[in-house]
């Protein structure tokens, strides 16, 4: 298996989920530059944090067109894993692989916390290795963490299970908690925590190893 | 050459935090008057004189590219 950490201007988390990656598993791993149009041969797709392009025009939305983006979808329309933290889940939704949208936090403030979070679905590729409800603590750093939509796609994605991360208490102003969710099929996650910042004891938490975990046990039992 | 210059405003229905933040300030500098704000952007762009269609052509680069439709909206404002 091979997988790709994905490098845009601006992208200042990658080299931390190389590392959570590399020692979750024994895949190999690449970092992939975003101006790259093609991803033959990879399986799974790994977007970090930062601020790609500076946030220009709007989180997200200059990368979201970028030559990757086009191997990127590709790569989601096999169903093979695509995950993208914070900034890269302000890709996700500005390239439409993901619902809604991420917006200021209400507050108007810029967050950095470790806020309780609870795994409401534990039944996808991403989340299988927790247990259901289960509360983990993910550190999270951002302005625009406001997860927004309407009310019908609200409706969609707990009618799906497609929410997959909320927090516990209200901390951004987020619909109904919302973290992390999956697009319908199961195999885009995007959330605002950062669970490769979670994965030694020495940063506070190892709650982000199962997520990694969980997405390579899936992955082996499929092939 | 022509140039197009182009609104882009959040829907009434999302929360616009920043311009709530300067309505605050203003508030404090004693603009007692004011009743609220609202932060948009505002792009000027330069078109190339024998395109047609110059109005199609920026109504959907605004849709693909300037603006978030799940949050935004565009007016175009003049061409000159």
């Amino acid at each position: 298996m091979k997988l790709a950490v994905i490098v845009f201007p601006g992208s200042n988390c990658d080299k931390d989920l190389y590392h959570a990656l590399k020692i979750t598993t024994n895949h190999n791993i690449e970092f992939v530059n975003s101006d790259e149009p093609n991803l033959e041969g990879f399986d799974g797709v790994f977007i970090p944090g930062g601020f790609s392009y500076g946030d220009y025009l709007r989180s997200g939305a200059l990368a979201a067109k970028t030559p990757i983006t086009k191997a990127i979808k590709r790569l989601a329309d096999q169903g093979k894993p695509v995950l993208g933290i914070c900034n890269g889940f302000q890709i996700l939704t500005e390239m439409n692989l993901l619902p809604g949208s991420l917006i200021k936090n209400d507050s108007g403030k810029f967050i950095c916390d470790t806020p309780t979070l609870i795994v409401k679905n534990n039944q996808t590729m991403f989340s299988n290795e927790y247990k259901e409800n289960q509360e983990i603590r993910l550190p999270i750093a951002h302005g625009e963490g406001e997860f927004y939509c309407d009310l019908s796609t609200l409706k969609n994605l707990r009618e799906n299970n497609q929410i997959i991360l909320q927090y516990s208490d209200d901390v951004n102003g987020s619909i109904d908690k919302i973290a992390g969710i999956t697009n319908i099929k199961g195999n885009v996650m995007g959330l605002m925590p950062h669970p490769e910042r979670a994965i030694e004891e020495i940063l506070g938490s190892k709650d982000g190893i199962k997520l990694f975990k969980s997405i390579f046990k899936s992955s082996e039992v499929n092939q | 050459m022509a140039t197009v210059k182009v609104l882009v405003n959040f829907k009434k229905s999302i929360i616009d935090v920043q311009g709530q933040e300067v309505e605050k300030i203003a508030d404090v500098m004693g603009f007692k008057s004011i009743e609220a704000i609202r932060i948009g952007k505002y792009f000027e762009i330069d078109i190339s004189d024998n395109t047609e269609n110059k109005e199609k052509i920026i109504s959907e680069l605004s849709e693909k590219l300037l603006i978030n439709p799940n949050l935004e909206e565009f007016t175009i404002l003049e061409e000159r």
